[in-house]
């Protein structure tokens, strides 16, 4: 099932009529837009924190900056888009402060708990020790490459978007993307 | 025949489905006959397919209700709704006319300190003799300022609760 599917899209009132409204004073009409990008946010920040208590903190800073903020929200880029890099910067912000050196504190393991079922490669299939053994390579990552990956294949933020959220150009996306399925491949060929 | 190097540089764009049918069917050809470019192949493949289907963790139970717990006390404070943002540009409004209120008033009182002596000030408020001494000051321009200045002072004391209503900057106090 997509996201879009799993959330109910398409929806029938977009984003932008339902900010109108909530800055006419419907604030309880902001609940629609937790409803619809509660899951994605919480994601990205259990992503970079690891799930937790942290990354629901960090979710619920995340909207209710972008609702202190709402009023500014100019509509040139998605909203979607907008709470993202709301969320992503509360991120970066975070793990700067908590993060030790030389320690990455997010968890891609974490994740392991919900993946369920095993992996279509199509004509390969991955046993469950490789995915994890992907997560892992992913975790290990340097940061800048880390996050175009999480961004692109968990978040599945178009190259535009993820642009938009880092401010980077798209052809720096594309450099880090490549760049970082280099070391993945580099490091799943040669773990250890 | 397309060389190793080539099909390693080519195999991103495969997997995200970037490339022309012409060049996937001159890379198959070699992978077909390249073991380490297949072996490459099915990492790129694999590994595409597993970052893509570790689905993201749910937000838990109650997270929503916990959001919008918090965004109604941010609405009770005036977010983000444009009335809100309205009453806050009315204040700062009713704020800088009553400054320049207190500045208008301190220079008149200033303007009319400078020509009347203090102790005539009981007299001035129960006669109001100033007008009449006023015009005698000065040049014809000073006169009708100080003739305004002095209007504006005796309104403004005129009023319900004096200066002390009209001066949020403390001047005329």
């Amino acid at each position: 099932m997509t996201r879009a599917a799993k959330e109910g899209q398409p929806e029938t009132v977009t984003d932008g009529e339902i900010i109108g409204r909530i800055c006419d004073g419907e604030t309880r009409l902001f609940d629609e837009l937790v409803r619809r990008y509660q899951d994605r946010v919480y994601g990205m920040t259990g992503r970079f924190v690891g799930h937790g208590a942290d990354a629901e903190d960090l979710a619920q800073e995340a909207f209710l900056k972008a609702f202190r903020g709402l009023e500014g929200f100019k509509g040139h880029a998605r909203f979607s888009t907008w709470l993202y890099r709301i969320t992503f910067n509360l991120c970066m912000d975070w793990l700067r402060r908590n993060r030790k050196p030389g320690r990455r504190t997010a968890s891609i393991d974490a994740a392991a708990e919900v993946a369920d079922g095993t992996v279509d490669l199509g004509k390969c299939l991955l046993a469950a020790e490789e995915r994890n053994e992907v997560r892992k390579a992913v975790d290990r990552l340097p940061e800048r490459y880390r996050t175009v990956v999480i961004l692109l294949y968990y978040q599945e933020l178009s190259y535009d978007q993820i642009g938009s959220v880092l401010d980077i150009p798209i052809k720096t996306v594309e450099t880090r993307l490549y760049r970082a399925r280099q070391m993945l491949r580099k490091t799943l060929r040669d773990p250890g | 025949m397309m060389r190793c190097s080539t099909v390693d540089s080519l195999l991103d764009k495969y997997v995200d489905g970037r490339l022309e049918a012409d060049t996937v069917k001159e890379m198959a050809t070699h992978i077909v006959s390249c073991d380490a470019c297949s072996r490459s192949l099915a990492q790129a493949v694999g590994l595409a397919s597993a970052l893509a289907s570790a689905p993201d963790g749910a937000a838990p139970a109650g997270f929503r209700a916990r959001v919008m717990s918090e965004v109604h006390h941010l609405a009770m404070e005036g977010y983000p709704s444009r009335a809100g943002v309205a009453d806050r540009e009315a204040q700062r409004g009713r704020f800088y006319r009553r400054l320049g209120l207190s500045f208008m008033l301190s220079a008149a009182l200033l303007a009319v300190s400078l020509v009347i002596p203090p102790a005539s000030y009981p007299t001035i408020l129960a006669t109001g003799a100033v007008a009449a001494d006023l015009s005698a000051a000065g040049t014809p321009k000073v006169r009708a300022a100080l003739t305004g200045a002095d209007r504006l002072v005796r309104g403004t004391l005129a009023k319900p609760g004096g200066l002390s209503s009209g001066s949020d900057g403390g001047v005329a106090r």
